[in-house]
This record gives structure tokens, C-alpha cells and sequence, in this order.
């Protein structure tokens, strides 16, 4: 996406409502994939959720009676298709959602374990049953449970993977920031068998990775 | 959680993205009839969840602009003094002639009579509305 225009029109939630009732089918199913690649590790339970909240942001972004609570994002619907709008929507409210709950957890570590102590001693510690010290680590646990649950999912991946050493030297190029040329180069891979490679990768974490997980 | 395995996820979650958003309609589409779905199903089942967060936003929307409607009467009942008042409802009588044959009636007018035609007058936009500060 291009830089925003200090001019740049943005949808109104009358215009988000048209153009997401529009979809077309094909746009159906890629944003709901999309939204179940990026549901791991965040707060998110289920990707139509997450497609949901997308579309929430874009209509509240610009009405009038927004809470100053609510975080909008503004569709610019002269320059962006909504299709691709959404998808980046979806992207981002993931992204910060990880970021958040891992934020989240670090900070209430710190600030519940203080200097010296340990979470455990500050929990179980005498006189430390403090109704916020439960709620925020009742909080951590559930944070910990979902990146714990996403672990498992991962782990569940490469075992499924373990024969395929170039499904898990694409993983491994992918790990190390390198290129899809520099992963075919330094695994002496070409490019079908890369892309082909990659292909199998999403197929399977869309087969393995459950389309809604228990809140 | 290890940072091999946030690494680890991360590169997988980027290279499914990457592999969807190179995939061709016609290629999802089978994808979906290879898991033994109907595409047309899947994509309806997708429209209607996102009709209901449609609606359900708009209702939120029409329902937050009520109340800010229900706010504005309450601001406008705010009126001058009562002195005030009818300075204002002269001076619009004296400018629409037809405004004091329709809402005059008989000579005296008690209080409560004389902030209900202001308030209609303001309504009507003949007079500006004015606080008692």
C-alpha cells in the first residue's frame, strides 16, 4: 500500500457494508484461510473471529459515534480493493494481538515476580491473594495456554514434516530470514520443487490446524 | 516459550501466507473439493457470518447515534431568562407577522406557556437558541 494522502477518502460504515455483502465467493474463501493462518498465538479463537473483527474496525473507523475506546481502521476505498484491505486488516490485528499478549505476559512477570521473587512466590506467597494479582495471572495462564497450544500445534507440523527434509529446509531458510533464491541455492533446491514444497507446508497447516479452538 | 519456537512458527505462518497468496482461485477452489466440501457451501457459510457482523455493527452504529439524538433536546430545553424570552418571541412576531397569528392565543400567556412557544419557535429555527449562563 502506498503512503496515505493527507486527502485520502475513507470508507463510511454504509460503504464498508456494501462492498463486504459484495465479495465475491473466491474472496470468501481466502480471507477465511488468511484469517485461519493467522489466528495462532493470538487472542482469537475461531478465524471468522478475526475476519469479523477485520471488518468491525473498518465500519466503526469512520462513524460518528465511536467510542474512543474502539480502534478503527479506516478503509481508503478509492486507492485499496476491499479484498486486499481486509487481508492487510487481518495481518495487522493478528500481529498486534501477538505482540500484545506477549507484551502482556512480560511485563505482568515482571511486575507480579518483582525484583527477587518468583510468579510462584507472589501468588502463593502469605497475604499475596490480592484480587488483581489473581485476575492478572489468571490472565498470563490463559495468555501462556494459547502460545503453549500454538507450540504444540507448530511441533505437530514439523513431526508431520520429518520425512520431508525439504519441507524442513524451507522452514529452516524461513527461520533465518534467507530468501526463497537463497533456500534453493544453499538446499541445491529448484524452484518447483520450492514452491511445491511450500504448497504441501500450507495444505497441511490448514488439514492439521483447527478451523476453531475452545475459548 | 522458546524463541526457536515463536522463530519457528513465525516462518511457517509466513510461508503458508506467502503460499495462499500465490494460489490461483481455480487452485483453492479444487483444494476445497479435494477435502470433500462444496465451495459454493463454504463461501455462502462465510457471507452469512459476516452479514450477522455486518448488521450487528450497524445496529451498534444506529443505536449510539440514538442516543446522541435523545442528547440534543435536553440541551435545547436550556433557555434564557424568562424577561429574555419574550424579548425573543417580540422580535420573531415582528418579523413574521404570520408567526403571531398562528401561535397567539388570547392576551395573557403564563410562564409554562411562554417557554413552550420558545421552545417551538426555536424549533422552527425563528429564534436563535440562547443559554441562561
Amino acid at each position: 500500500m502506498s503512503p496515505t494522502s493527507p486527502t485520502e477518502r475513507h470508507a463510511s460504515p454504509e460503504e464498508v457494508a456494501v462492498a463486504v455483502v459484495n465479495l465475491r465467493p473466491e474472496e470468501h474463501w481466502r480471507l477465511k484461510k488468511r484469517a485461519k493462518l493467522q489466528i495462532w498465538g493470538t487472542e482469537y479463537t475461531d478465524p471468522m473471529e478475526l475476519l469479523g473483527e477485520a471488518v468491525r474496525r473498518a465500519m466503526i473507523a469512520t462513524a460518528p459515534d465511536k467510542r474512543e475506546d474502539e480502534r478503527g481502521r479506516p478503509w481508503p476505498m478509492d486507492r485499496v480493493v476491499i479484498a486486499a484491505f481486509l487481508s492487510k486488516s487481518i495481518d495487522g490485528i493478528a500481529d498486534d494481538s501477538r505482540r500484545s499478549l506477549h507484551q502482556t505476559a512480560t511485563e505482568r512477570l515482571e511486575v507480579l515476580a518483582g525484583e527477587d521473587r518468583d510468579i510462584g512466590t507472589v501468588l502463593y506467597g502469605a497475604g499475596q491473594y490480592h484480587p488483581d494479582v489473581v485476575e492478572q495471572a489468571i490472565d498470563l495462564e490463559e495468555s501462556q495456554a494459547r502460545q503453549a497450544a500454538a507450540i504444540v500445534d507448530a511441533d505437530a507440523i514439523e513431526r508431520h514434516f520429518a520425512g520431508d527434509q525439504t519441507v524442513l529446509a524451507i522452514i529452516e531458510g524461513e527461520k533465518e530470514g534467507m530468501s526463497a533464491r537463497e533456500v534453493q541455492a544453499l538446499f541445491e533446491l529448484d524452484e518447483t520443487t520450492y514452491d511445491s514444497a511450500r504448497r504441501r507446508l500450507r495444505r497441511t497447516v490448514d488439514k492439521l490446524m483447527p478451523g476453531r479452538r475452545p475459548k | 516459550m522458546s524463541i526457536d519456537s515463536v522463530k519457528t512458527l513465525d516462518a511457517i505462518r509466513r510461508l503458508a501466507l506467502k503460499d495462499l497468496d500465490e494460489t490461483s482461485d481455480e487452485d483453492l477452489r479444487a483444494e476445497i473439493v479435494a477435502k470433500g466440501d462444496d465451495p459454493e457451501v463454504v463461501a455462502c457459510s462465510v457471507a452469512i457470518e459476516l452479514d450477522a457482523i455486518v448488521a450487528a455493527t450497524m445496529r451498534e452504529d444506529a443505536a449510539a447515534a440514538k442516543n446522541r439524538a435523545a442528547a440534543i433536546p435536553a440541551t435545547s430545553k436550556r433557555r434564557p431568562t424568562l424577561a429574555r424570552m419574550k424579548e425573543l418571541i417580540e422580535s420573531a412576531f415582528r418579523i413574521d407577522a404570520n408567526l403571531a397569528t398562528a401561535f397567539r392565543e388570547g392576551t395573557h400567556q403564563s410562564d409554562a406557556d411562554l417557554q413552550s412557544l420558545y421552545d417551538d419557535l426555536v424549533e422552527l429555527g425563528k429564534i436563535g437558541p440562547e443559554v441562561n449562563d
